[in-house]
């Protein structure tokens, strides 16, 4: 596979950071979301990811990554607010358990590292085209 | 001094003899250990929020100087000492990957760009008859 | 490899040394020393280049300049030889 190789590693990669945005960033959406389409608050989702064997080169085995699931985190924080439409009989209030500050993280990190891993497909390119220029 | 035959001799040891074809060896396992680690590198990049992922590397420094000395065998990549790790496990650091891999990626240039310039030298070599 | 000699001047040039003996020896001496320079140039080219790749950026430029200049004195080398044989076929025409 060699060079080559780094594309797939690096594109299974950019496929997952995507993800991490998307859901990073409807959770931000979401963060006070009292009522969705269940007449539910909003759940928090979080990508679940591992590495995945991609190919064997001749130094060992060179993995990449994938989304395994998406699950959604069960909880929600009560908050005494007996004036809000949503309130329940007791006043409180089921809110999201999101932390936007959390979510922005992630979604920079997504960001960060989506970019780090389209510069390695770039370097990737560079390298087999100084290699074509060898037997120029 | 008149040695017309050894000179001879030692123009086609320059080219096709000993010198030559041993660097051009050696510089092509050199630009096949920097390949090898950057695909070690993106594989850290792409598991950079893996949990549990450690970051691999080859010893760089060693391999090249091993390949550079006709060394066929391929390093095994290992952990790399040193790193933070997060709550998850994972240790990978941006940082360091971004800094190994511009490193990597400069060395194979000038080593595929002093390959290029082997290969000329034995064609102007082999044309010498004009 | 040995395709490199082309015309195989090695022979040409014996048998030539022999007939026109040690007059023309300064033929030899330069293409002797453009041999001498090329291998030096070529094994300083060798080292520079591995330091280059294994060590800091300072000696890369360096490295391709030393790699440059050891091609040329192997072009040099050639173009001499090749000289030296064309000047040994023109005499060896004189001589009936």
């Amino acid at each position: 596979m060699g060079l080559l190789g780094i594309m797939s590693v690096s594109g299974s990669a950019l496929a997952v950071e995507r993800q991490r945005a998307e859901i990073a960033a409807g959770n931000l959406a979401n963060s006070e979301s009292t009522r969705g389409p269940d007449g539910k608050a909003y759940r928090k989702n979080v990508a679940v990811v591992s590495a995945v064997p991609a190919y064997r080169n001749a130094s060992g085995l060179v993995s990449g990554v994938q989304v395994d699931t998406i699950n959604t985190v069960n909880s929600t924080v009560r908050r005494y607010e007996p004036w809000h439409p949503d309130a329940g009989a007791d006043g409180y209030v089921e809110y999201p358990d999101i932390n936007p500050a959390m979510e922005m993280a992630d979604l920079m990190s997504a960001d960060r590292s989506f970019q780090l891993n389209a510069a390695a497909i770039q370097s990737a390119k560079a390298m087999l085209a100084d290699s074509l220029e060898i037997a120029k | 001094m008149i040695g017309g035959a050894p000179a001879i001799e030692e123009l086609e040891n320059l080219t096709n003899g000993t010198a030559m074809p041993d660097f051009i060896d050696s510089l092509a396992r050199f630009l096949e250990v920097a390949s090898s680690r950057q695909q070690f590198i993106a594989s850290n990049i792409a598991n950079a929020n893996t949990p549990g992922f450690k970051t691999q590397d080859v010893d760089f420094r060693k391999s090249l100087q091993a390949a550079l000395s006709g060394e066929t065998n391929a390093p095994n990549p290992s952990e790399v000492a040193g790193l933070s790790e997060r709550p998850d496990g994972n240790n990978v650091s941006l940082e360091r990957e971004a800094l190994a891999m511009a490193d990597t990626e400069a060395r194979f240039k000038v080593a595929a760009q002093m390959l290029r310039i082997q290969f000329r030298q034995l064609s102007t070599a082999i044309q010498g008859e004009r | 490899m040995s395709m490199i000699s082309g015309i195989q001047p090695r022979q040409t040039l014996d048998s030539l040394r022999e007939a026109t003996g040690p007059v023309h020896s300064e033929f030899f001496e330069t293409l002797q020393a453009a041999i001498k320079n090329a291998t030096e140039a070529n094994e300083q080219a060798h080292t520079t280049a591995k330091q280059a790749l294994l060590g800091s950026d300072v000696d890369i430029p360096e490295a391709m300049i030393a790699m440059q200049k050891a091609e040329l004195s192997l072009e040099l080398a050639v173009q001499v030889r090749n000289k030296v044989v064309q000047a040994y076929d023109e005499i060896s025409k004189l001589q009936f």
